[in-house]
């Protein structure tokens, strides 16, 4: 449905580098992706995947203090974000594009009440006098569903309660009206029972600025739940993406088989979890070839995958795209039930 | 409310049962100074006879316990002993000498806090650059600096070779000008190392990722920074506060500024006791005082610090 329209965001070859002072690791290497008007787009990936790190460099917001080198493009409104010069950016960042990031806990800042900093989100962007921006600050702390917002407005953050302060989060994303939100993992740091009140409050804050918003999350469900397209991220690479019921219904990455078959099935009579074999690469020590090769069900050690890094080839069925070597092995396999798709895991 | 007034009840409580010991230590310490006080005080040519005189009137025949016992019901009166050169109260004497150590102490503070913040700042914020560079020398230069070397070449410099400030004393406002400087430049090096190590640290937190990520100018990333190291920052100023009292020591000899740190070595070398020990008490009390006030502070800085319940 996307092919024809112009992509808001287009993140083109992206790699990034960290660098210490002993060695670099590559998280990103080699991304690209587009995001279109109005729509969601789910980022998935296990930690260190690289998928923080990508939205992050959209922002240019990896700490200063690291060494960071990135290349590629991040292409937003005719402009590559990467070149802008500091200015250039600070104008994009929570005016065009608004982060909503993973740690409600950490990221308010501790000795400023909660309203003085929802009233700086609004007046780093507007010339608006005091009283109309704490006007407007009250305003969104009721949008986004927070009681009493007068009374919260002159509270300090440590008053909040975890699902109040992503919340609040939200509200200063949301302050000027963005036209793209990234939401960094925006319930992982919360209790179960507030993740959905809090993806409610997105999906209406989505709503209300008609905002896309990117969707990085490690938690499958929310992703079936939020997202319109998918792309899944692994050791810095992009692995498959598709619209999102071409990705649960017949995916085409043995690492998306792997994630979907690793969710509990509540159906079924299983009695175990099915995780993916190992661990994900060490981003200083990523395996040669197929980053997923030694992990992999399909490889079963042939030797193109040790050597040879697979490109993401279009399946030619719409937007569907996969980086695997035996992709033609996979036609037809359908992620659930997952357990056949193991070799030796399980029972 | 009266939660604050308890946990100050409580804080007064221990600070005077600080000075019982503050007043022990001192008493035993400043008998043990070689000499014979009574000697020195009735002068060579006196004698016997009227040193005996005089070690009476001092109370120096007694047992330490007895001299402990009768200095505290003498404070406990309100009275600090009469000086034993002098002849007039202490408490004169030091009420007269203290508000210039006072204003000294302030303005090195001052000198210190801002200048140090400042650097503090500036080398964090350019980590690994010039003026990261450029502000670590000047703190091993400030903390290694003696005082009185750094007041005599200021000293050379500005009044022999310069002739722009008073050499010394307190008559002008000029004469302020080095001593503040000589006494500030330590605690200035003190609390810029503390600001960059802190503000490194604040810096990289993820409530001023989410500042930045506001679209605002980088400076107001760093005053959201700064006020989140504002604790420890406050609690070295605080701290050098108390040390400068202490520092204006040398640095009014050096000066001859005429403050209670140059009357406390007179008054050592004169072994005018009770002077001594008078300005010390004034010193820890002071001190106590002072760190009273840095833990109130605290909460004024960080709303999350609660000091009572």
């Amino acid at each position: 449905m996307s092919e024809r329209r112009e992509p808001l965001l287009s993140i083109k070859d992206l790699r990034v580098t960290f660098r210490t002072r002993t060695e670099s690791v590559r998280a990103v290497d080699g991304v690209s992706f587009d995001v279109y008007p109005g729509e969601t787009l789910g980022v998935v990936g296990e930690s260190g995947s690289g998928k923080s790190v990508t939205m992050l460099s959209v922002l240019r917001l990896i700490p200063p203090s690291t060494r960071v080198v990135a290349s590629g493009q991040v292409l937003f409104g005719g402009k590559d974000l990467l070149q802008a010069s500091k200015r250039e950016i600070r104008r994009i960042r929570g005016r065009h594009i608004a982060l909503i990031p993973q740690d409600p806990m950490t990221c308010l800042d501790p000795v400023l009440r909660v309203g003085r900093q929802v009233r700086e989100a609004i007046q780093a962007h507007e010339n608006v006098a005091a009283a109309e921006a704490h006007r407007r600050g009250v305003q969104l702390l009721e949008t986004v569903g927070i009681p009493e917002p007068e009374r919260h407005y002159a509270q300090f953050p440590h008053e909040y309660s975890g699902g109040m302060r992503q919340r609040a989060m939200i509200a200063m994303g949301m302050a000027n009206a963005p036209s793209l939100l990234i939401a960094d993992e925006p319930t992982t740091a919360l209790d179960v029972t507030i993740q959905a009140q809090i993806m409610d409050v997105l999906r209406a804050a989505q709503r209300e600025t008609r905002a896309s918003m990117v969707l990085i999350s490690h938690d499958l469900g929310l992703i079936a739940e939020m997202a319109d397209r998918v792309v899944v991220m692994y050791a810095g690479h992009v692995v498959e993406s598709a619209d999102v019921q071409t990705i649960f219904s017949s995916p085409r990455h043995p690492y998306t088989l792997g994630l979907i078959g690793s969710l509990p099935q509540t159906t079924g009579n299983e009695k175990w979890l099915r995780p993916i074999p190992g661990s994900p690469p060490d981003l200083a020590d990523v395996p040669s070839g197929c980053p997923f090769h030694p992990r992999c069900f399909l490889s079963r050690g042939r030797e193109i995958c040790r050597v040879t890094r697979p490109e993401l080839r279009s399946l030619g069925t719409g937007e569907h795209r996969s980086a695997c070597h035996f992709v033609a092995e996979l036609e037809g396999a359908s992620a659930l039930p997952a357990g056949e798709l193991h070799e030796g895991a399980g029972r | 409310m009266s939660g604050f007034l308890t946990y100050l009840v409580r804080r007064l409580v221990a600070a005077v049962i600080t000075l019982l010991g503050v007043i022990l230590v001192m008493v035993l310490l400043v008998r043990a100074l070689p000499g014979d006080p009574a000697r020195i005080i009735a002068g060579l040519q006196a004698t016997p006879e009227q040193v005996e005189q005089v070690r009476l009137s001092m109370g120096l025949d007694q047992p330490v316990p007895v001299q402990y016992w009768r200095y505290l019901v003498n404070l406990a009166h309100g009275s600090l002993g009469t000086s034993a050169r002098f002849g007039t109260s202490v408490l004169s004497e030091i009420a007269h000498r203290l508000p210039y150590t006072i204003v000294l102490a302030v303005f090195g503070t001052l000198f210190g806090a801002i200048f140090g913040i400042a650097l503090g700042v500036l080398a964090a914020t350019h980590k690994g650059r010039w003026a990261d560079a450029f502000g670590s020398m000047l703190g091993v230069a400030g903390i290694s600096m003696p005082v009185y070397w750094l007041g005599i070449l200021l000293i050379v410099l500005f009044s022999v070779k310069l002739r722009l400030l008073p050499i010394g004393g307190a008559d002008t406002l000029s004469s302020l000008v080095m001593p503040t400087i000589t006494l500030g430049v330590f605690s200035m090096a003190v609390v810029s190392r503390m600001t960059r190590s802190t503000m490194l640290d604040t810096l990289d937190q993820d409530y001023v990722r989410t500042v930045r990520a506001k679209g605002v100018a980088e400076w107001v990333a760093v005053r959201h920074a700064l006020r989140n190291a504002f604790i420890p920052i406050l609690t070295v100023i605080g701290l050098q506060f108390g040390t400068l009292l202490g520092g204006a020591v040398l640095t009014e000899t050096v000066f001859s500024w005429p403050g209670i740190g140059q009357l406390l070595v007179q008054s050592i070398n004169n072994r005018d006791f009770p002077l001594v020990q008078g300005i010390v008490f004034v010193f820890a009390a002071m001190f106590i005082v002072l760190n009273i006030i840095t833990d109130l502070l605290y909460s004024v800085v960080d709303p999350r610090v609660r000091l009572y319940r």
